[in-house]
């Protein structure tokens, strides 16, 4: 994992200090939660020995098994929504050069990256109230989904970014018309980039905290509420089980998304 | 009226991009003839159309005026999808997603033949350009020249009335490029569709083309067989453009038939020909005249010509060239001159600095309209 050039970079002072802290403080937290979840004793500071039982715990834990369920279906949706929206959005930005608006639309397209979390939160939440739709799933679907776009259209826009116009052209000379060429030649090509941006935004959807606390009213919950809520009345191994196992299929998604986003075509052998 | 059926036809054609910084002209009032079964070439240098045209025929480009017509009928409102014409791109735009195979079956599975007759065809393409032990490849696995091979074959597989060509050879290499010019041209015979081959290579467009159309800034300047092109050429972009050639400055003294009687800038007489656009040409006129360097003889000064119209000059450098040699000639008037001999019939060497007389028939000495 080092870079050609640290040798160089090594030669600062202080560089590996740095380093270490970084990598301490990053991670050390991380490690030491997924280590206290496999503890035998009801302690998430002294080692008891080795147990899977606050796995078996969590598992069999209603409060999670339900917001675990709910936080799927919600991840799965918004992701969905995002992606579809998100193509969309890249192709009208990338695909029609002459498009007036070009620059403003991919501003605010992007726009929910800058805007602080927690007032995107409060304004989802009394634009909600005001329009009448009521607080619970469907709210907290809606909300991922704007939120998610942007996270979706990074990848998807790169990967139409890197596919030049003349394979559209082409399919069109082949007697496609736009949906066939869009169906047959541009959509596969688009594909990996389109994976990627959705599980990207199935991971943002499925780790979001402040947007979601905001907006899901009284009964449903997700597992990160769940989590804040369980830590509430006590931590125990079960919820560093829990938060380990979330932690791995994030890894493993964004791991995914990464690869795809990389994917090229066959090439010689 | 009675007129040819055309395969293309293309009446007064304009084409202005509109751009941030102004119009681009791009195509300014061109027409054009493209017979059926025909070997057409477009010829000019870079950025004179050539790729607009083209794109305009396939229906890429809309027309800023002007109409096309696909053997009698028009097609201006036809999107490229409902047009009979296919495209061999530049940069061949296979589609990485897909073997070879189904690169050659896609535009038949897009017109919905049926599976059987599309196994064949396909199969039959393999055969026509010698790719069928790469069927099951994909295009990053071919070599440049296996990929035109390909996006030949898709481009052909479902018999357009017309090919068109972007330039196909300009990524090979040079021997692969002549050996693709031979493969192209019996290909185009061998299916009898008419090609429309845009080019800015002058020997592509010399060895391959049945008829050639030479293009500058976004007009076309003459159109005719590689021949006509060649030792007729109608002005100064057409005879520079195509091989080399001397340009003579000079004025006519007299007009009979289709000959003129020309006087050089030192006072030297030269019969050359009028015909096309510079036969409008009158006496006192003063005119381009172009000879090509192969058509110029050279004796030595002591042998007066007894027949031709002998110029004097002296030999200033001379090049050898294998099959033949350059030579440089300043005539007294000092233009330079270059004279193309070749060596087999050469029995004597000039030496530089040597006095000689050269002489050309009027025949092959052309007067340029502008
Ligand atoms: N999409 C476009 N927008 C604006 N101007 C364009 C566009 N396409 C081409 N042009 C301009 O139109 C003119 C003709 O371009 P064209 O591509 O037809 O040239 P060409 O003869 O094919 O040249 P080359 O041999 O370099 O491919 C050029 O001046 C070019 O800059
Ligand atoms: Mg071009």
């Amino acid at each position: 994992m080092k870079p050609p050039r640290s040798r160089d970079l090594k030669r600062y002072p202080g560089f590996g200090a740095v380093t270490w802290a970084c990598l301490v403080f990053l991670y050390g937290p991380l490690l030491v939660i997924a280590l206290y979840s496999f503890n035998e004793i009801r302690s998430i500071t002294v080692w008891g020995g080795f147990s899977l039982h606050w796995y078996a715990k969590a598992f069999n834990n209603e409060l999670i098994q339900r917001s675990t369920w709910n936080s799927l279906v919600i991840a799965l949706c918004a992701a969905s929504m995002a992606t579809t929206l998100a193509t969309a959005a890249a192709l009208a930005v990338i695909r029609h050069r002459r498009f007036r608006a070009r620059e403003t639309c991919i501003g605010i397209i992007n726009l929910p990256l800058m805007v602080p979390e927690i007032v995107t939160a409060i304004a989802s939440l009394v634009f909600f109230v005001l329009v009448g739709i009521p607080l619970g799933v469907g709210s907290i679907v809606l909300a991922h989904t704007v939120f998610c776009i942007p996270f979706a259209y990074l990848p998807i826009s790169a990967r139409l970014e890197g596919i030049e116009g003349y394979y559209e052209e082409a399919a069109g000379d082949l007697y496609a018309d736009s949906r066939r060429a869009f169906r047959h030649v541009l959509l596969p090509m688009l594909m990996p980039g389109v994976l990627a941006g959705f599980m990207l935004a199935f991971i943002i959807s499925l780790d979001d905290f402040i947007i979601t606390n905001f907006v899901a009213g009284p009964g449903a919950s997700t597992l990160p509420l769940a989590i804040y809520g369980l830590v509430r009345t006590g931590l125990t191994p079960e919820i560093n089980a829990v938060s380990t196992l979330l932690l791995l299929v994030s890894v493993i998604f964004v791991i995914l998304s990464c690869l795809l986003g990389r994917k090229r075509y066959p090439a010689g052998h | 009226m009675t007129s040819e059926l055309f395969a293309v036809n293309g009446i007064s054609i304009t084409k202005v991009y509109a751009g941030g910084t102004g119009d681009v002209v791009a195509l300014d009032d061109v027409s054009i003839s493209i017979k059926d079964n025909e070997f057409f070439v477009l010829l000019g240098p870079s950025g004179c159309g050539k790729t607009t045209l083209l794109r305009c025929i396939a229906g890429f480009e809309a027309l800023t005026a002007g109409r096309i017509l696909l053997f009698g009928e028009g097609i201006d409102h036809l999107p490229p999808h409902r047009r009979p014409v296919n495209t061999v791109f530049q940069h061949y735009a296979l589609f990485p997603h897909m073997t070879v195979s189904d690169n050659i079956a896609f535009s038949l599975r897009m017109l919905r033949r049926d599976e059987r007759e599309i196994a064949q065809t396909v199969e039959r393409m393999l055969a026509l350009v010698h790719m069928a032990e790469f069927a099951g490849r994909y295009p990053a696995q071919l070599s440049g020249g296996q990929q035109q091979r390909v996006a030949l074959a898709r481009a052909l597989a479902s018999h357009p009335k017309v090919l068109l060509l972007d330039e196909p050879l300009s990524a090979l290499d040079l021997k692969l490029r002549q050996a693709m010019r031979l493969e192209l041209k019996q290909l185009q015979e061998e299916t009898g569709i008419t090609f429309v081959l845009v080019t800015h290579d002058q020997d592509e467009a010399l060895s391959m083309g049945d008829r050639i159309a030479v293009m500058s800034k976004g007009a076309i300047q003459q159109t005719g067989t590689p021949r006509e092109i060649y030792d007729t050429p109608v002005n100064r972009f057409v005879a520079d453009f195509i091989g080399e050639t001397n340009f003579l400055d000079a004025t006519i003294r007299s007009v009979n038939a289709n000959t003129a009687d020309c006087v050089l800038e030192g006072g030297a007489r030269t019969g050359a020909t009028l015909a096309g656009p510079a036969a409008r040409m009158r006496p006192g006129d003063r005119v381009l005249l172009s000879v090509r360097p192969e058509k110029i003889a050279v004796r030595p000064r002591q042998q007066q010509p007894g027949a031709g119209h002998g110029i004097d000059g002296s030999i200033t450098r001379s090049v050898y060239i294998g099959t033949d040699t350059l030579y440089q000639i300043a005539l007294d008037t000092r233009t330079p001159l270059i004279a193309r001999l070749q060596n087999s019939r050469q029995a004597t060497d000039f030496a530089v600095g040597e006095a000689v007389s050269v002489s050309f028939d009027a025949a092959a000495c052309r007067v340029l309209a502008d």
